[in-house]
């Protein structure tokens, strides 16, 4: 909890697997990849006593642990819940990105806490097999939602292929998960970009109505694509997965996509998500959070509204709690019962 | 407690109004304090001028329902600099205006003898 009334929620993060025995060796684009997730995570690190452990010498090629990730989430931020998401990328990896086992072992070990996300891929898979692995990962494991990757190296699909995709997510509704979460845009090295556009999951929102869709990262760079849409499909949502990073970075930006979305989307369709392990502890970035405001300027002239608490909390929290039907006030009871 | 009959019969109003574009507003909610919050459906849905409709037409059509005390829309908000210049700019639309004269062979305006024409 933030000041004893913002219930937090992140949205996304990930049990990494960064190891090298994880790596893919035999390709030639592996180090080079492995090599710019580093660039990457330290340049979206916060610089302050959170990060603690994760200084310039920290070495990522590992195995992230349950214990790690407790100790960022809950120790290091004031997060009172989380959802793991496995990562259903092999392209790099033997056991893909963040391995469901190891998310589900993040969610077996904190319950009350931690929710999992599966994830599956219909060419990785095949179709079939992605329904059955579906299956297991609700039924055995706990699943509560859906991660898909569509874009790849080789084998990217489309998120509106009635033969591909449809089948996954009848799959999900049959088995009582309405909500479908999307990796858009922020391609990885050499995916194709185009792939990452949010407009093919337009007919799947038409199609299944009673399913909720969940773009990350903004789809950047298709903003604009991707506020039009969320504005216009009532059961499109978007999480601002990794995006409050940039406000240490080009905080500007962050204020007009913020103002862009409270003005055409709104608050109650927003996420938030950390993306830790990668971007260490959530603490500083909520903090940043909680600090933003719209600037005058940008309310005089591109007419976006100021950013209120309520948004915050909505964003923070109260609308993935609200998608998955958790009672905030009754957690909030159970949690600081377990804390005693 | 409110009685939300004439709320829902002026959303159905200006609904048809906005149904000019293929568009359309519905009741979202109605409290206690009298705040109204619409969501805007059809072709309005993602248009980039809700905003001004909200502010020009909605907004007006609905404080002057009596009880009503502000106007809100589901996922459009700006900010008070550009409401301030939006209700500088409006006229209500829905004011009593003498009712123009009919067109030949047709009713003309509400039943209630004022003007709908929203053209202007």
């Amino acid at each position: 909890m933030i000041d004893n009334d913002v219930f937090v929620f992140d949205g996304v993060c990930h049990v990494y697997d960064f190891s090298t025995d994880n790596a893919r060796s035999e390709r030639p684009d592996t180090a080079t990849m492995h090599q710019a997730w580093r660039y990457v995570i330290g340049a979206l690190q916060w610089p302050s006593p959170e990060v603690g452990k994760f200084t310039p010498a920290f070495d990522w090629s590992r195995r992230f642990t349950v214990e790690d990730m407790y100790e960022l989430e809950f120790v290091l931020s004031p997060v009172d819940m989380a959802m793991a998401h496995a990562v259903p990328v092999w392209d790099w990896f033997h056991n893909s990105f963040a391995p469901v086992e190891m998310q589900h072992a993040f969610a077996g070990a904190h319950p009350e806490q931690v929710v999992l996300c599966g994830a599956v891929d219909p060419l990785h898979h095949g179709v079939e097999g992605a329904r059955r692995e579906m299956e297991r990962q609700v039924k055995e494991l706990g699943a509560r939602s859906f991660k898909f990757y569509n874009g790849h190296v080789d084998q990217s699909w489309r998120c509106d292929d009635r033969e591909v995709a449809y089948p996954l997510y009848e799959a999900a509704r049959d088995l009582g998960v309405n909500l479908l979460q999307f990796h858009k845009g922020l391609p990885f090295g050499m995916w194709d970009v185009d792939a990452l556009r949010p407009v093919d999951l337009q007919r799947p929102a038409r199609d299944f109505p009673d399913m909720i869709f969940i773009i990350h990262h903004l789809a950047y760079p298709y903003f604009d694509e991707v506020v039009n849409i969320a504005s216009r499909f009532p059961n499109i949502y978007l999480a601002l997965s990794g995006v409050m990073s940039f406000l240490h970075i080009a905080p500007r930006k962050i204020q007009v996509w913020m103002g862009e979305l409270l003005q055409n989307v709104g608050a109650y369709k927003l996420i938030w998500g950390s993306e830790a392990a990668m971007t260490g502890p959530p603490g500083p970035f909520l903090k940043a959070f909680m600090d933003l405001e719209i600037p005058e300027e940008l309310q005089a002239d591109y007419g976006y509204p100021q950013i209120t608490r309520d948004d915050k909390k909505m964003i923070l929290g109260l609308n993935l709690a609200g998608l998955l039907g958790i009672d905030v006030e009754a957690k909030v009871r159970q949690l600081q019962g377990l804390a005693r | 407690m409110m009685d939300q009959r004439p709320v829902e019969r002026r959303v159905g109003e200006v609904s048809r109004l906005l149904g000019a574009h293929a568009g359309g507003i519905e009741l979202e909610r109605l409290d206690e304090q009298g705040r109204v919050g619409v969501r805007f459906t059809g072709m309005c849905t993602g248009c980039l001028f809700r905003p001004v409709t909200l502010a020009t037409t909605i907004r007006p059509a609905l404080l002057e329902v009596d009880g009503v005390t502000g106007v809100e829309a589901v996922g459009v908000r700006v900010s008070e600099h550009a409401a301030r210049r939006l209700a500088a700019m409006s006229v209500p639309w829905w004011s009593d205006l003498p009712p123009r004269e009919a067109p030949r062979g047709r009713s003309s305006g509400r039943a209630d003898g004022s003007a709908t024409d929203p053209g202007r």
